[in-house]
């Protein structure tokens, strides 16, 4: 036999595969990509206990990643033990949290959860609480 | 074919195949060796190099001296040392000293296999016929590695694959020529020059075939965290499908098999990089085609190489040499690619891990739990991939029946999957290409090609 039928076939075979792989989904198959945290995300409390509390939270890890040019995976693992793209300072650190936190208090109150009065005495809490050592302290008892 | 030269063969057979096989053996082992060891997948990686490379040094070399010393002579030696070699890595204590021993064992393999050569045609009559004894013995050795180091890995231990070569090696040395008859009597100045373009095709193709089953052995045990047992079914799949391109490529030229079985390799080498979803079943269709293009390419240009070369040792020396500084090169160029994508998956997994512990509709103190005990199995798992189940296995009972916390771990362990299968697949796209240069040298040659 020649070579050209040969090498033919298994030019068919190995393209065919490979097609056939790429077609369902070969191409993708990898870690999910995260969600940019500064597109906001429905502001939906799905757990009766500590739901409020927990989406407000999320909100401001969202708003603190957006400020720092993170992602809000990326500022969890390094609220843990990890440094930040960038090794933003303490201060550039607190700066973020506190206006991520403005930003989950204004998405809870467009979404109804938090009404007026209790909205501007968080907002108060959030200026003058150090928010940094709180976040902090409360990593290290988790 | 009188009994005791019926022996000979079998014994020269087991010999070449033995030492062939070692090129791949371990590649399941290295998981247990690397833990064993606390090494890096780099520095595990010299397992392999170091007796690759070794073998490659000297195989030309040992087939000059099979003039000087008598190839029954260097065959024994050979063996002698090889056998002493391996009781060596079977009790190293460290990495280093494992890595020595391999390499003595690449030493003491070149001698006996180029030997082989030699010996093996006085003792089955014509040299045509010899050459394939020897070419098929390595093919299978190769491709069969794998799958019987890991079943020895599965069942006993990484060392127990050392201490069963000891007494095969052996009997392939008592059984052996004693001393050299008929045939193996032509000069062993070279008359001929190396054959450049099957040699380069071979080198490549071996570099290709590393990855093959060195990355997809890695794949199936620390990218999918499967067991060696499961790693050796799986890639057992490669030698049978290139003991069935022995038979389908009997009809055809060498050339055609050469280009077929190159095309076959790089196709099955480019899907394993575009796997679409983890397992081991996934792999099944590309080793087809990678055992099938091993099958029908190497014995082609291992068949080119030699035919109508003289002195036929030496002419094998250079297949060996070839393929097995392929198989050094393979391993230094995709190791580092490798490793450099198992850290980049494994950050890429990390922070969708925590996207998806942080969106899961379970309750938050349970989250936050589940948070800690999964940051200590990333922790102890190191440069690892983390088995997530026990992190899981702490949660309360309550909370491990409800549907959205099982939700929860099968979401996790996917991506983990995912970012496994990703992290080989520029790797294996590097195989595929290597493979593919291979076609290169074969084109070049052509003419001759097609003649022989």
């Amino acid at each position: 036999m020649r070579s050209g039928p040969a090498a033919a076939l298994a030019a068919v075979a190995a393209t065919g595969l490979v097609w056939a792989y790429v077609l369902l989904g070969g191409g993708d198959y990898e870690p999910s990509r995260v969600a940019d945290p500064c597109r906001p995300r429905p502001f939906r409390v799905t757990q009766a206990i500590g739901g409020l509390t927990e989406r407000l939270a999320l909100s401001a890890l969202d708003g603190a990643a957006c400020d720092l040019r993170v992602s809000r995976e990326q500022l969890v693992l390094a609220l843990g033990d990890r440094r930040l793209p960038g090794d933003p300072s303490p201060t550039r650190r607190d700066a973020a949290l506190r206006s991520g936190l403005r930003r989950a208090l204004d998405e809870a109150q467009r979404a109804g959860r938090i009404g007026g009065i209790a909205a501007f005495v968080l907002r108060q809490a959030i200026e003058a609480a150090p928010v940094g050592a709180l976040f902090d302290q409360f990593l290290g008892a988790t | 074919m009188p009994t005791a030269d019926r022996t000979r063969t079998a014994a020269l057979v087991l010999a070449v195949g033995l030492v062939l096989a070692d090129s791949s053996i371990v590649t399941l082992a290295l998981p247990d060796v690397l833990r064993q060891f606390d090494a890096r997948v780099g520095g595990v990686a010299w397992v392999l190099i170091g007796f690759n490379l070794a073998l490659a040094l000297t195989s030309v070399p040992a087939a000059r001296l099979t003039d000087r010393l008598g190839a029954a002579r260097l065959y024994g030696a050979g063996l002698a040392v090889f056998a002493a070699a391996s009781l060596a890595c079977a009790l190293a204590p460290s990495l280093g000293a494992l890595i020595a021993a391999r390499c003595a064992q690449g030493v003491g393999g070149a001698a006996a296999v180029c030997a082989a050569l030699e010996l093996l045609a006085p003792a089955v009559g014509t040299r045509q016929r010899a050459l394939g004894l020897w070419v098929g013995a390595g093919v299978v050795g190769t491709a069969i590695g794998p799958a019987l180091g890991g079943a020895l890995t599965e069942t006993l231990s990484w060392q127990s694959i050392f201490v069963a070569q000891v007494p095969l090696a052996l009997v392939a040395l008592a059984a052996g020529p004693r001393r050299e008859r008929g045939l193996a009597t032509l000069p062993l100045q070279p008359v001929h020059p190396p054959h450049v373009a099957a040699n380069a095709a071979l080198g490549l193709l071996s570099a290709a075939l590393t990855a093959a089953l060195f990355l997809l052995v890695l794949l199936i045990i620390e990218g999918w965290r499967h067991s060696p047992a499961i790693a050796a079914a799986t890639v057992s799949l490669m030698p049978v499908a290139a003991l069935a391109a022995g038979r389908l490529g009997r009809r055809l030229a060498a050339l055609a098999r050469a280009l077929a079985g190159t095309i076959l390799i790089g196709g099955g080498l480019a899907a394993l990089s575009l796997l679409p979803g983890a397992g081991p079943a996934w792999t099944l269709a590309p080793q087809a085609l990678i055992g099938l293009g091993l099958g029908l390419a190497l014995s082609a240009l291992t068949d080119v190489a030699l035919r109508e070369r003289t002195p036929e040792a030496l002419h094998g020396a250079w297949t060996i040499g070839a393929r097995h500084i392929g198989v050094v090169v393979g391993l230094l160029l995709l190791t580092p690619i490798f490793t450099a994508d198992l850290q980049r998956e494994q950050r890429r997994a990390e922070q969708a891990g925590v996207a998806v512990l942080l969106d899961a509709p379970i309750p938050p103190l349970a989250k936050l739990d589940l948070a800690g005990a999964l940051a200590d199995r990333l922790r102890a798992a190191g440069d690892r991939i983390p088995e997530l189940g026990p992190a899981f296995a702490r949660a309360p009972t309550s909370l491990r029946r409800a549907p959205a916390f099982r939700r929860l771990q099968t979401n996790l362990e996917d991506q983990l999957d995912r970012a496994g299968t990703d992290a080989f697949s520029r790797s294996f796209m590097a195989a595929a290409i290597l493979a593919l240069l291979a076609l290169v040298p074969i084109a070049g040659e052509h003419r001759r090609l097609e003649l022989a």
